[in-house]
């Protein structure tokens, strides 16, 4: 996994450590060096605080998700599909039967549309796009064990099957239940999720599913500017939307952001995320793991030492 | 120069006007008062599928007002006043105040435009003006019979 680069964090921090050679003693330098050295290799301090703050990434991309403008064409489907080069789907992708049973993405299938009753104006049913949302501090990535996930610069969390073992515990951390594990293949184990066409983000396209709406019903776009539009369309159309984007602050907020008419509770949207990311919840345990474990043992060894000299001399 | 000359040059001279006038009818500059469209071929987007040829008139009957479908000042579809008038302030008074309707095209980019994400693009803008009415009519997925059901004629693609 590539470390952010950031101005602020930890960067600046080594400077002052390491830099300026001039009027330093020596025990001072041994104890920079000390100092250095064991966050350097301890490492998760300083890791989470680089975690928590993305403004360095002011161009990373998002997607907007106007639910009320969505008709459950599966346009988006099949052009995920075909950029993925993915297998053909058991059903056509204009087949409405599949609306019947809410679905989930699967291996073969990054994204799917499901359909919900509109309880705002009945009649007109209400289409939600499923994906991963490419969290702004991804939990998936928190929780894998061998950093088999990357927040990458430009927005997407993308997944490294090279080092996957298996473990499947992205698919318990993600509160989207986003990532998909294709059990077909039982010895190469490989999770599979939405990249956000990085590839073609990265060669200067959009992706394949934003393409393709015929309605303008997923936007792409740098996330700053797309909370801006959708704050705009929200204050223009009040009737139309709820006032709130989904997406802005869940979970510590995610790439992929939401528009709807009616709660998004109803549309099985998870409503009871907290507002600082889910990574937040381990932070404080993990950063003391290291402190425990290098003080603990030099202080208790002291304390040891001191008493066993006391005995001695008495 | 005899008279069947002149009169050859008269019929082609007509038959370039007329030529002229179909291949503009994508961008009909109605005046305030009339002279409305009757069929228009929305075609300058046509790649998976063909062009659509929209009977206009039959919709002037069954729309409630121009509004439903075109930007109108005051009226439900009327972006915010900025939204329009900073992208060509002049044209904007001069048409649109004249009550002129001005090709969609003019403000809605024809492919993604990452300085334009507040309007749809005018591919969208055209699908949404057409199905928001027509919701649940025809299917839209890959099958280009679902698009040329209602809409689109199936000659491309």
């Amino acid at each position: 996994m590539e470390k952010p680069v950031k101005d602020a964090g930890n960067g600046s921090g080594r400077d002052e450590r390491t830099g300026g050679g001039k009027g330093v003693n020596r025990r001072d330098f041994l104890r920079g060096v000390a100092v250095a050295g064991g966050a350097a290799f301890l490492g998760t301090p300083t890791d989470v605080q680089a975690l928590h703050d993305l403004s360095g990434w002011p161009d990373r991309m998002g997607m907007l998700t106007d639910l009320t403008e969505c008709v459950g064409c599966r346009s988006c489907e099949a052009a995920c599909n075909a950029a993925n080069r993915l297998p053909a789907p058991n059903a056509p992708f204009d087949e409405k039967s599949v609306f019947e049973r809410k679905r989930r993405p699967t291996a073969s299938a990054y994204t799917v549309v499901n359909r919900y009753e509109n309880t705002k104006t009945p009649g007109n049913p209400i289409y939600r796009k499923v994906q991963c949302n490419h969290c702004e501090e991804p939990s998936c990535a928190s929780a894998c064990p061998v950093r088999a996930y990357t927040k990458t610069p430009e927005g997407p969390v993308l997944y490294n099957q090279d080092v996957c073992f298996g473990c499947r515990y992205c698919m318990v951390a993600c509160p989207f239940y986003a990532p998909a594990y294709d059990y077909d293949s039982a010895l190469e184990p490989k999770v599979v999720k939405c990249t956000m066409c990085h590839g073609r983000i990265k060669a200067g396209g959009i992706p394949a599913c934003s393409g393709a709406c015929p309605m303008g019903a997923i936007t792409f776009g740098k996330r700053g500017t797309l909370l801006k539009v959708a704050r705009d369309r929200i204050r223009k159309f009040p009737d139309r939307y709820v006032d709130q984007i989904y997406g802005e602050y869940e979970a510590g907020g995610t790439s992929w952001l939401y528009l709807s008419g009616v709660p998004f509770g109803q549309l099985d949207y998870p409503t009871n995320l907290p507002r600082k990311p889910i990574v937040e919840n381990t932070k404080g345990f993990l950063s003391a793991v290291p402190l425990v474990l290098t003080l603990w043992p030099a202080l208790l060894g002291l304390c040891y030492a001191a008493n066993r000299n006391k005995e001695e001399k008495g | 120069m005899n008279s069947k000359a002149v009169l050859t040059i008269v019929l082609c001279w007509m038959v370039a006007l007329t030529a002229t006038l179909y291949a503009g009818a994508e961008a009909p500059a109605a005046g305030p008062k009339g002279k409305m469209p009757g069929k228009v071929l929305l075609g300058s987007l046509a790649d998976k599928h063909g062009p659509v040829n929209f009977d206009h008139e039959k919709h002037v009957g069954t729309a409630g007002s121009c509004d439903e479908c075109h930007h109108q000042h005051g009226g439900a579809q009327a972006p915010s006043c900025g939204g329009c008038h900073a992208v060509d302030a002049t044209s904007f008074r001069k048409n649109v105040h004249l009550g002129r309707i001005r090709p969609c095209g003019e403000c809605h980019p024809a492919s993604y435009d990452a300085g334009k994400l507040d309007r749809p693009t005018l591919s969208a803008a055209y699908h949404r003006a057409c199905i928001n009415c027509h919701r649940e009519v025809g299917s839209v997925g890959t099958d280009p019979k679902g698009c040329a059901e209602m809409c689109h004629e199936s000659s491309a693609r």
